[in-house]
């Protein structure tokens, strides 16, 4: 395959590219999904190809083929620089793409247990044995129980002479109990909702979620939904766990400080950005306490890599410094154009499709007490778990988001269960209103493996790392 | 052999002689060019083609599913082996009847248009001088083109072989002044009938004013609601309601409900994939003709959509809106419609003493409460206050938290004429929908 892939090179070249790079992936995705005890669904994806970027007169083209000789990659080649040519058209001025030092280099991803090795019997077995667990209290009418698998294997070359292998193993599991009580339907997942429980890992990861053990909490916190009281509506101390603040940071963090989204790149689609360029090094973006990094460096991590598909090598850099915007999300191209180097956070979905800038890991770093410091230093409040809705308005500035499941702090205790936690704020307001956030005992890096952006659409798996925080004068509570 | 023949012959001859009960071969073809462009930075032209060909097999009452991309018999081979091996290790599913179709005659009406490097040569350059025009009078432009030819196949062991050629152009333009922004698109099979221009204006009068958009307090308003908004909340009240797997999950609004009065009895909702004007493929992912469905009958909640599987369980025919064999969500509608009213646009916006227009929608999400459809999003790209019948001046963005179910309980007009809405990365189908009134639409915050 490499050769292929030389000699692909050595033709674009001889075309005379500015710039090109290839990038041929492999890969396997396995998904098992277990409902109310029976089969839901197992299937099995293979992919591969060689996805083609050319910068040709200032102009870029991108195409892709699965044909994998040498006759159809020379065509795929001819058809990126002709689509280069068609970009001129509406383009207005050249794309300056900063040079970077060739690397040779490899990358694999950690993993004890390579998940493809255990037997679908064994799998199914765990989700059937979870399952059954919920199944077993007469208002859970539905269970749902499912493991994800994905094995990548990714070749990048450029012309600058880099080529780079990398190699990934991830694992998802999860399971959902859907309780209903006349009227009443509630809804609790484990570990957390929406297969946040992703990880650069394999089986053992699988292993490690106990999703057994998860059944028996949340089928007893789901039934007790049933007969809870509605989440008052106030303004008051919430604080919130590990994965509802990932989602936090991935929506009103992460996304605002991609450098193409601030540019205008997304407009038609998913928005802009309020963090404008005159706000970087400047804005107040939270409290003092907040600390926020795009870090692919992480073991572990479902937005972990070696290089980002430009091949600048994984690093790690503020976003939020003691409270204040430090720094975007960047690729070559836009890098430049505010005089900085890439930040290496270019990636793309499979081959078929061109790299995008996207999140990595974007990590809420921990702070000094311990959760339950947090919570005892709290005299009134309310702490909401595990996330189940999200909206945020297309300059990442209004936001509201639903839980599955909260509890009154009362003189620094859990007390009783609320339903339907709702809560709503301003981006920069809310995070200066944050007023603690829990040591690296509750701190874990959660994944959003479904993360939509450009066109074609493209989706991608990128992790956040969070414990719990607390904030003030939040409004909370469904406003009629 | 044409391209027609090659993925008959492909998918047909591994349906023959499997070792297993029964075999469905889907396989849907994306070839599409697609480009954003914006006035004042440069974008890249991508050419993106996806090929998914499913494979679909039962042992026993146990299901096994695999996805190749190519139509390479060894790969195919190994694809309908794997697939085959997922299903001997699988459970048996008692609930499971069949996935077979008959086999029937598909007429593809539907002719692709021929997209060429100079078609979309042309395209480019309308859009260059439109840019230049707008900017000109100090207005910037962004947006989207996509010119695709896409191919659906459908084949199984009983013998059935459909294949569907489908064209497609979409575009749409974001235009924005200093402090508002507008918004347009367009949607077609057929190539001739994209009409930049009318686009560009479109999206260009939403944010002629040189009024600054105002802050108004929140609460409950009467809303016009534009057609794009309209199809942003329908798709939500889709994916949530509208399939036979969220009643068999009970998650439904309406669910225990069929026969009741749900919402205003102005109101009837529908899915029609055979409806002139609509953006639909014939079939489903299960080779299922579609057929019309009442969703919502004059304000009465009155079916949900099936495939073979749920079908069997509720002891219906399949309504031909079986998902991508792999999919967990269940039938879903893709060419959800509204029956139109009686009423002129602008006549509606007259009738309003005082309330908001909204031009469209951003980031619903409709989890929060799915049985009572309550709902959440944001007002985008042309918000205004009407008083005394006319567009006072814009406002800044809304956000609304609304049970759906009571919001079309409030319909007080319907608008004849009405717009197909989509777009082909996110959906297979589009919305065909008219203009809403609705008294009391709650709105819960402002943003900017």
């Amino acid at each position: 395959m490499k050769e292929l892939l030389i000699e692909t090179i050595k033709y674009l070249k001889q075309k005379g590219v500015q710039y090109a790079d290839l990038r041929y992936i492999e890969g396997e995705e396995e998904a098992i999904v277990v409902q109310n005890a029976l089969v839901d669904n197992i299937s099995n994806r293979n992919s591969s190809g060689i996805g083609i970027r050319v910068l040709f007169d200032g102009y870029w083209g991108f195409t892709s083929t699965s044909y994998l000789d040498i006759a159809r990659l020379h065509e795929t080649a001819d058809e990126a620089v002709e689509l280069a040519r068609l970009s001129s058209i509406l383009g207005k001025e050249k794309i300056v793409f900063q040079e970077q030092e060739p690397v040779v280099d490899k990358f694999l991803s950690k993993f004890e247990i390579d998940p493809f090795s255990v037997s679908l019997q064994h799998k199914l077995d765990y989700l059937f044995w979870a399952s059954q667990i919920l199944l077993a209290h007469k208002n859970i009418k539905t269970a749902i129980c499912g493991l994800d698998f994905y094995k990548t294997k990714k070749v990048f070359l450029n012309t600058e002479g880099s080529v780079i292998e990398q190699e990934f193993i991830e694992s998802l599991g999860y399971i959902e109990a859907i309780a209903i009580l006349e009227n009443e339907l509630q809804i609790r997942s484990y570990p957390a909702s929406h297969k946040s429980a992703i990880a650069q890992a394999g089986y053992e990861y699988i292993k490690g979620l106990d999703l057994v053990g998860g059944a028996k909490r949340i089928k007893n916190e789901v039934i007790s939904l049933l007969r809870a009281k509605e989440c008052p509506s106030k303004e008051t101390t919430v604080i919130m766990d590990g994965p509802q603040l990932a989602l936090q940071v991935h929506e009103s963090c992460g996304h605002p400080a991609e450098l193409d989204r601030v540019l205008g790149y997304e407009m038609s689609f998913a928005g802009g950005s309020f963090l404008t360029p005159e706000k970087l090094g400047k804005f107040r973006y939270g409290s003092n306490l907040v600390n926020i990094v795009a870090d692919a460096t992480i073991d572990g991590s479902v937005g972990s890599f070696g290089y980002d598909d430009e091949g600048i090598k994984s690093q790690r850099s503020d976003i939020i410094k003691d409270g204040v915007f430090a720094g975007y999300l960047t690729s070559r191209e836009t890098a430049g154009r505010l005089n900085q180097k890439s930040n290496g956070c270019m990636r793309s979905e499979n081959w078929n499709y061109p790299p995008l800038i996207r999140m990595t890991n974007i990590n809420l770093l921990p702070g000094k007490p311990s959760l339950e410091e947090l919570i005892s230093d709290t005299k009134d409040g309310i702490f909401v778990s595990t996330n189940k809705s999200w909206s945020i308005d297309d300059k990442r500035l209004n936001f509201q988001f639903g839980a599955e499941i909260a509890w009154e702090i009362k003189n620094g205790k859990l007390g009783q269960v609320f339903k339907n936690p709702l809560y709503t704020g301003i981006t920069p307001t809310f995070w200066k209103s944050c007023s603690g956030i829990a040591d690296k005992d509750s701190w874990r890096v959660w994944g959003v493996p479904n993360c939509g952006k450009g066109e074609p659409v493209q989706t991608m798996h990128v992790g956040h790392g969070a414990s719990a925080a607390r904030f003030e004068n939040v409004l909370i509570g469904r406003i009629r | 052999m044409n391209e027609k023949d090659k993925i008959l012959d492909a998918i047909t001859k591994l349906c023959k002689n499997a070792p297993c009960d029964e075999v469905l071969v889907t396989l849907y073809n994306t070839k599409r060019h697609s480009n954003r462009f914006s006035s004042d930075s440069v974008r890249e032209t991508v050419f993106t083609q996806d090929s998914e060909i499913y494979i679909k097999v039962s042992i026993d009452k146990k299901i096994g599913i695999s996805l190749s991309e190519t139509l390479d018999y060894s790969n195919l081979k190994h694809s309908l082996d794997k697939a085959i091996q997922i299903a001997r290790f699988s459970r048996k599913n008692p609930n499971y009847k069949s996935f077979l179709t008959a086999p029937w005659y598909n007429d593809p009406k539907i002719s692709p248009h021929n997209i060429t490097r100079s078609s979309i040569s042309e395209i480019f350059n309308t859009i260059k001088t439109l840019m230049n025009d707008a900017q000109n009078r100090g207005i910037k432009t962004s947006g989207s083109l996509i010119a695709g030819e896409d191919t659906f196949a459908v084949a199984n062991s009983k013998g059935l072989a459909l294949y569907q050629p489908l064209g497609l152009i979409y575009a749409k333009i974001l235009a924005m002044s200093d402090k508002l922004t507008g918004f347009g698109s367009f949607l077609s099979r057929d190539i001739a009938k994209l009409s930049l221009i009318k686009l560009f204006d479109e999206a260009q009068k939403k944010c002629s004013s040189s009024i600054e958009p105002q802050a108004v307090p929140i609460g409950k308003y009467r809303v016009f609601l534009e057609p794009h908004a309209v199809a942003d909340i329908l798709e939500w009240m889709g994916y949530i309601g509208f399939g036979a797997k969220s009643i068999f999950e009970k998650r439904s609004f309406l669910y225990g409900r069929f026969g009741q009065k749900i919402m205003s009895d102005k109101i009837s909702i529908y899915d029609d994939a055979t409806e002139s004007g609509s953006y639909s493929i014939p079939f489903d992912f299960e080779g299922t003709p579609k057929k019309r469905i009442e969703l919502v009958k004059n304000g009465i909640a009155n079916d949900v959509v099936y495939d073979s599987y749920y079908g069997g369980i509720y002891a219906k025919q399949s309504t031909g809106h079986a998902n991508v064999p792999d999919s967990t969500e269940g039938p879903l509608p893709n060419n959800l419609s509204i029956m139109p009213g009686d009423w002129a646009m602008d006549e509606m916006v007259r009738a309003i003493d005082e309330g908001i227009y909204v031009s469209r929608f951003h980031y619903i999400n409709g989890l929060l409460e799915p049985r009572n459809a309550l709902m959440t999003g944001l007002t985008r790209d042309g918000t205004f206050f009407v008083k005394n019948g006319e567009t006072k001046f814009p406002i800044k963005n809304l956000r609304f938290t609304q049970g759906m179910l009571d919001a079309f309980s409030n319909i007080e007009k319907i608008s004849r004429e009405r717009e197909l809405i989509g777009d082909p990365f996110q959906s297979l189908g589009a919305f065909y929908v008219p203009a809403l009134l609705i008294n009391d639409f709650t709105f819960t915050g402002i943003s900017e």
